[in-house]
C-alpha cells in the first residue's frame, strides 16, 4: 500500500541531468568502436585512406544517432516513473512504469550514506546521494542526481529523527551524524599526497594487471608487432574448434605450435617484449587507477561516524557509523612493506545491491585506509575499534608448529601429485618440476605453519595469518553471528579442526568464504575456543 | 528422540522415523534425476544426436551411485545431532566432512519450521534459523519431530521477545 502523502511530503523528481550518468549513454559509442576495431582488425590490407576516414565518421554519426534515440527514450521514461519523497521518518522512493514499485526505508535501518560529486555534478550543481540498508534485496537506494538542497534536506531531517529518537528513548542512535558534512568537531585521521597515491598504485596493482594483460594481447594482435618475427617462425595461439595436439588432446579446444626450427634468440626477444609492454601497462594503469580514485584521499572521525573522501573526478564522500564495523582486516603484502606501508580494510553490514557491485570503483572504494604508514596502523585502528581492544597486546597464541606444516604438507603434495601427473602427460622430463616443486612445498608449509597465530582479547578474537603477504584480522565479540566448527578427513587424522567465525560484514572483490578462519586447531582446543565465543556473543547485544 | 552415546553434552540424535525419510527423500531426488536423464537423452534424440548407451552398463552405474548415495545417507543420519541450550543452538553434521555449527539465540533473525512431503508422511519437520552471518545465514535442523520442531522454535522466538521487552523496560 502506497503511503499517504501529507502536505510537505511532496513527490520528487531527480535532476534531469541523471540520464547522462547513466550506462546506456555509453552504450552507442562502445559498440560503434567495437564493431570498427572488430572490422579493421578482419579487413586482410586496411586502406587507410582520407576516403575510409570519411565514411567511418559519417558512419559514427549516423549509427550513433540512430542508437541514441531509443536509448534517450528509454531514460526520460525511466526518468518520470522515478519519484522519491522525504517523511519524518522515512524515505519512499517509487518506480517503474507499468509495474509500480514502493520501496520504503525507515531512517533507523540506513547503515550508510554516501555522497558523490562527478564532474557533471559539479557542472549542474547536483549530488548523488546513495544509501545503504542490510536487506539482501533493494540493499540500496541511489538517488543519481539531486540538486544539493535536496541533499540538504535529506540532512536535516535524519537530524531532526536523530533528535527525536534521543528525546523518546536512551538508545544511541547516530543516523543524524551521517548527515554531518561540516568538519566542525572531526579528528583528522589520515590524508593522501599525491606520492602516496603513487606508491598506492605500485603497491596494489592487480586490477592494473588484469587490464595490461588484455591490452598486451590486443597490442601484440593488432599491431606489426605480431610479425615483428617476420614468417621465419610461426608461434601462434588459436582458439577454436580445431583439432588439436595440445596436452595430447587434453584440451581440444586450443592449439599452441611451436615449428621445430624455433631461433631461440628471436623467441627471447619476442617474449622480453611482450613482458615490457605487459608491466608497463600496468605500472601506468595502476599509478592512473590510484589518482584518480584516491586522490585528495582525507580520513576524519565527526564523534561516532567515520567519513572518508576521495577522487579525482568523483569525489566520494563515505560516511559510517562506528558502531555499524562488523570488521576490521589490516592487510601488509611484499610491495607495501618495501614501503613500510599498509592497507586496512572495514566491513560493514550495509550490502551493495547488484548494480553497486558492478561498478569497479564502487568494489574498490571500501577501504578504510588504502595505504597509511605501518607506524599509524595501531593509532588508526585504536580510534576504530572499540576502547577496550587492547590492539598492542602482543599475548599471540600460537599453534603447534611441527605438526601444523606436515598437515599443511599433505595439502600441497595433492596439488603436486596432480600436476605431476600432468607433467607425465606431457614430458617425463618435467617430473623434475616436481621435485622442485616438493621442496617449495615444504618451505611454504612451514612459513605458513610459524605465521598462523591468533589471540583471545577482552572484546574481541584476533587472527595473523601469511608470510607472504601478512593479514591481521580482528572481530569484536558483539559483531560474531555464527560460530563454526569443521573437520575434514586430513583434520581427523591429525586431531586437528578448523574453526569459521562468521560475521553480517560485507567486504568488496571477496569470495564468500568465513572471513576469520583459524585451520590446524587441536580438536580440544578448538571446541574451547567455540564455546567461548558463543558465550561471549550470547552475552552481548549486536549493534548493527 | 536418541541421545548420543558418546557424546557427555547431550547432544541428542535422530530416530528412526528420519532415517525413514532421509532415505525415501534419496531415492526420490535419484529417481527424479534418472527421470530428468531420460527426457534429456529424448531431447538429444529429436536434435539428431544419439545417445547409444549398452543397457547392462548403464544399469550397474545407476545402481551403484543409488547405493552410494543411500549408504551416504544412511552414514550420515548418525553423523546429525543437534543440541538446544540457553545461550545457542548447536547443529552436527557431515560424513567426511564434520561441521559443528553454533549460533547464539541472540543473533537469530528468525527461525522457521517446514515440512517436506516425506516429512509430512512421518510426521517430521525441518526447523531452519536465520542469522545475518554471509555464509552462515542459514542453519537446519533436518527431520525433527513435529511437536519437537514447534517446542524449539517456541524456545527461539520467545527469547526475542524477551529481549525486546528488556529493552522496552530500559526505555
Amino acid at each position: 500500500m502506497c503511503p499517504k502523502l501529507s502536505e510537505n511530503n511532496a513527490w520528487r523528481r531527480l535532476h534531469l541531468t541523471h540520464v547522462l550518468h547513466s550506462k546506456w549513454m555509453l552504450m552507442p559509442p562502445v559498440a560503434f568502436v567495437g564493431s570498427f576495431l572488430f572490422t579493421l582488425a578482419n579487413v586482410p590490407t586496411p586502406d587507410i585512406s582520407s576516403r575510409f576516414i570519411l565514411i567511418g565518421i559519417l558512419t559514427f554519426l549516423i549509427t550513433n544517432i540512430l542508437l541514441y534515440l531509443p536509448v534517450l527514450v528509454f531514460l526520460l521514461i525511466r526518468h518520470y516513473a522515478y519519484r522519491f519523497q522525504f517523511h519524518d521518518d522515512r524515505l519512499v522512493v517509487r518506480k517503474g512504469l507499468f509495474e509500480v514499485n514502493d520501496t520504503v526505508v525507515r531512517y533507523e535501518m540506513l547503515h550508510g550514506l554516501d555522497t558523490t560529486r562527478s564532474p557533471l555534478h559539479r557542472l549542474f550543481g547536483t549530488v548523488r546521494i546513495n544509501l545503504q540498508t542490510r536487506s539482501l534485496m533493494f540493499a540500496e537506494i541511489d538517488l543519481r542526481s539531486v540538486r544539493s538542497s535536496v541533499a540538504e534536506e535529506l540532512g536535516e531531517r535524519l537530524r531532526n529523527y536523530q533528535e527525536h529518537r534521543s528525546d523518546s528513548s536512551s538508545t544511541e542512535m547516530d543516523i543524524g551524524d551521517l548527515a554531518q558534512t561540516t568538519a566542525d568537531h572531526s579528528t583528522h585521521l589520515l590524508s593522501m599526497s599525491i606520492l602516496e597515491c603513487c606508491k598506492l598504485g605500485f603497491v596494489r596493482n592487480r586490477t592494473a594487471m588484469i587490464l595490461s594483460a588484455i591490452a598486451t594481447f590486443l597490442v601484440t594482435r593488432f599491431s606489426q608487432l605480431g610479425s615483428f618475427l617476420g614468417d621465419s617462425m610461426k608461434f601462434s595461439i588459436a582458439v577454436g574448434p580445431i583439432d588439436m595436439t595440445f596436452l595430447g588432446g587434453w584440451i581440444p579446444w586450443v592449439e599452441i605450435s611451436i615449428p621445430e626450427t624455433v631461433d631461440t634468440w628471436e623467441l627471447t626477444v619476442f617474449l622480453a617484449i611482450v613482458v615490457f609492454v605487459f608491466l608497463m601497462l600496468t605500472a601506468i594503469i595502476s599509478l592512473a587507477l590510484a589518482v584518480v580514485q584516491f586522490y585528495k584521499f582525507r580520513l576524519t572521525l565527526n564523534d561516532s561516524v567515520l567519513r572518508g573522501e576521495s577522487g579525482l573526478f568523483l569525489r566520494a564522500i563515505q560516511n559510517t557509523p562506528l558502531h555499524r564495523l562488523q570488521a576490521i582486516k589490516i592487510v601488509s603484502t611484499v610491495r607495501s612493506r618495501l614501503l613500510g606501508r599498509e592497507s586496512i580494510w572495514f566491513g560493514t553490514s550495509a550490502l551493495p545491491s547488484f548494480d553497486a557491485q558492478q561498478n569497479l570503483l564502487a568494489m574498490l572504494s571500501n577501504w578504510l585506509v588504502p595505504l597509511v604508514p605501518s607506524n599509524k596502523t595501531r593509532e588508526i585502528t585504536r580510534h576504530v575499534l572499540p576502547p577496550e581492544i587492547e590492539f598492542e597486546n602482543e599475548s599471540w597464541e600460537t599453534i603447534d608448529v611441527s605438526r601444523v606444516w606436515k598437515r599443511r604438507l599433505n595439502l600441497h603434495l595433492v596439488y603436486v601429485l596432480a600436476l605431476s601427473v600432468v607433467f607425465a602427460f606431457v614430458s617425463l622430463w618435467l617430473l623434475a618440476i616436481t621435485v622442485i616443486l616438493v621442496g617449495w612445498a615444504v618451505l611454504v608449509s612451514k612459513l605458513y605453519a610459524k605465521s598462523l597465530r591468533f589471540q583471545l582479547l577482552e572484546n574481541a578474537i584476533m587472527l595473523r595469518k601469511g608470510w607472504w603477504s601478512r593479514i591481521w584480522i580482528i572481530v569484536p565479540f558483539d559483531k560474531i553471528q555464527a560460530v563454526k566448527l569443521t573437520q575434514n578427513p586430513f583434520d581427523r587424522r591429525f586431531g586437528m579442526a578448523t574453526l569459521s567465525v562468521d560475521v553480517a560484514a560485507y567486504l568488496p572483490l571477496y569470495i564468500p568464504k568465513c572471513l576469520l578462519r583459524i585451520p590446524y586447531l587441536h580438536l580440544e582446543r578448538c571446541q574451547e575456543i567455540q564455546s567461548v565465543l558463543i558465550s561471549e556473543s550470547s552475552c552481548r547485544e549486536n549493534a548493527w | 528422540m536418541h541421545k548420543s552415546q558418546d557424546d557427555s553434552d547431550q547432544f541428542f540424535r535422530l530416530g528412526p522415523k528420519a532415517l525413514i525419510a532421509a532415505v525415501s527423500r534419496c531415492c526420490w531426488l535419484f529417481a527424479l534425476v534418472c527421470v530428468f536423464g531420460m527426457f534429456f537423452k529424448f531431447f538429444l534424440g529429436l536434435l539428431g544426436i544419439s545417445l547409444e548407451l549398452e543397457r547392462v552398463p548403464l544399469v550397474a552405474l545407476v545402481l551403484v551411485t543409488l547405493a552410494w548415495f543411500l549408504v551416504l545417507t544412511v552414514i550420515g543420519h548418525f553423523f546429525r545431532s543437534y543440541k538446544l541450550d540457553e545461550q545457542c543452538l548447536h547443529s552436527r553434521e557431515g560424513v567426511i566432512w564434520h561441521r559443528h555449527t553454533a549460533v547464539p539465540l541472540n543473533r537469530v533473525q528468525h527461525a522457521e519450521v517446514a515440512r517436506g512431503p516425506f516429512e509430512r508422511i512421518v510426521n517430521l519437520a525441518t526447523l531452519t534459523v536465520h542469522t545475518a552471518g554471509l555464509t552462515t545465514y542459514a542453519v537446519a535442523v533436518k527431520y525433527l519431530d513435529l511437536d519437537l520442531a514447534n517446542e524449539m522454535l517456541g524456545k527461539i522466538v520467545p527469547h526475542e521477545f524477551e529481549r525486546s521487552e528488556d529493552v522496552s523496560e530500559t526505555e
